[in-house]
């Protein structure tokens, strides 16, 4: 039924050839395509007429008193309301100090209290670790109250885990 | 016109089409004259890649049978290996497969010799996975690199594959011939957090779906059904 002529016998092993060598370009590992460092996220609100609404800081600073290379995290930076703080996965505690205007605000602390998790993220990225806050704890110098709104700290971005209030 | 004219060449040529299967058909093979066929296959494709591959090998071989009326049914079986060798995440996986289905040729066989083939198939596979013990390296983003070992892992895999491809005589007894395959993965949780990265016979462990290629060389016993 099949009996082609030699010359596409000929291509089968082209097709053949081409193909395997196609097959072993391409099985280096896959680039990663997605975070796997899992940060707090930090929104700021503030009490306005009324209702909470989001709020930028003047001139904010985050710095951690604890992680040596986090120490000036965010240093005067203007105009933001949200702040990605990372956690150590050899600790179960974590301290960082918050003065909303490097100018003139008092300074505030935060402890944040967790748990460490294992995660995989797959074979391009490798492992990761996840944190599940447990309390957070801060002084109230010139911070109102602190809540923790989602336990999970993941490398998902863009989900909030505490909220600040001024 | 030249539109209708165009449209009318190419019913006629239908009609040619089917006036042409008909005599054909009258000479095709009696079904219950259609023999005996054994096949043995290697994935000649896979010998080659394993020479330019270091991260992984596979060994992939085949058995079909002609049942009848253009079906045949086929075991595979092999065994590979992979090694996961990366800055951040390192570990050995070795497994066995075996796969059993059915291909159904898609031409009907016009002489008795002509065991040639252009099929579609289904098959079943189902895989037997060993991973050693993984080691890790995470990141913090802040410099901080923590080490660690996962514990070794025994899993099995279940996948079912769809199947195309052809299979030429290539002289009396010796097929070369082709398969391309779609799987799909049917266990994949089971895997636990550290998915495989490649399971000989099915491929990535981390995806649901994959496809493949097989480059086989055979050869056949035929052996006649009549005495």
């Amino acid at each position: 039924m099949l009996n082609k002529p030699r010359q596409n016998k000929c291509w089968f092993f082209l097709a053949c050839v081409f193909t395997v060598l196609y097959s072993s370009c391409t099985s280096d590992r896959n680039p990663c395509l997605e975070p796997n460092i899992s940060k707090v996220q930090v929104s700021c609100y503030q009490f306005k007429s009324g209702e909470y609404s989001d709020t930028a800081l003047p001139n904010a600073i985050f710095a951690s008193l604890d992680i040596d290379s986090a120490r000036y995290w965010y240093w005067g930076v203007k105009a933001m309301s949200k702040f990605d703080l990372p956690l150590s996965p050899k600790k179960d505690t974590a301290r960082w100090i918050l003065q909303a205007d490097s100018a003139f605000s008092l300074i505030d602390t935060l402890t944040f209290v967790y748990e460490t998790k294992l995660k995989f993220i797959s074979n391009a990225c490798g492992y990761s670790h996840d944190y599940l806050i447990k309390q957070i704890i801060s002084t109230n110098r010139n911070i109102d109250s602190v809540r923790v709104s989602n336990h999970s700290v993941t490398t998902k971005a863009g989900i909030e885990n505490v909220k600040i209030y001024f | 016109m030249s539109k209708f004219i165009f449209n009318l060449l190419f019913v006629l040529s239908t009609f040619s089409l089917a006036a042409q299967d008909r005599k054909e058909d009258s000479l095709l093979v009696d079904k219950k004259d259609s023999g005996h066929l054994l096949r043995f296959s290697f994935d000649a494709s896979k010998l080659l890649l394993n020479q330019l591959v270091d991260q992984r090998s596979v060994y992939e071989f085949g058995v079909d049978y002609y049942v009848k009326g253009a079906i045949y049914a086929v075991a595979e079986t092999g065994f590979g290996r992979s090694n996961i060798d990366y800055p951040d995440l390192k570990y050995t996986t070795t497994n066995t497969f075996f796969r059993g289905g059915i291909d159904k040729s898609l031409f009907p066989r016009k002489k008795p010799q002509d065991w040639g083939m252009g099929f579609f198939g289904l098959r079943y596979g189902v895989g037997f996975i060993q991973r050693k013990e993984a080691s890790y390296s995470t990141n913090d983003g802040l410099g901080t690199i923590i080490m660690g070992t996962v514990p070794s892992a025994t899993f099995s895999a279940h996948w079912i594959e769809l199947t195309g491809g052809m299979k030429l005589e290539l002289f009396h007894g010796f097929f070369a011939g082709w398969t391309v395959r779609a799987k799909f993965l049917l266990n994949q949780k089971s895997f636990g957090d550290l998915k495989p990265a490649y399971i000989a016979g099915y491929g990535a462990g981390e995806k649901a779906t994959a496809f493949d290629y097989n480059f086989f060389l055979s050869y056949a016993l035929r052996w006649s059904a009549q005495k």
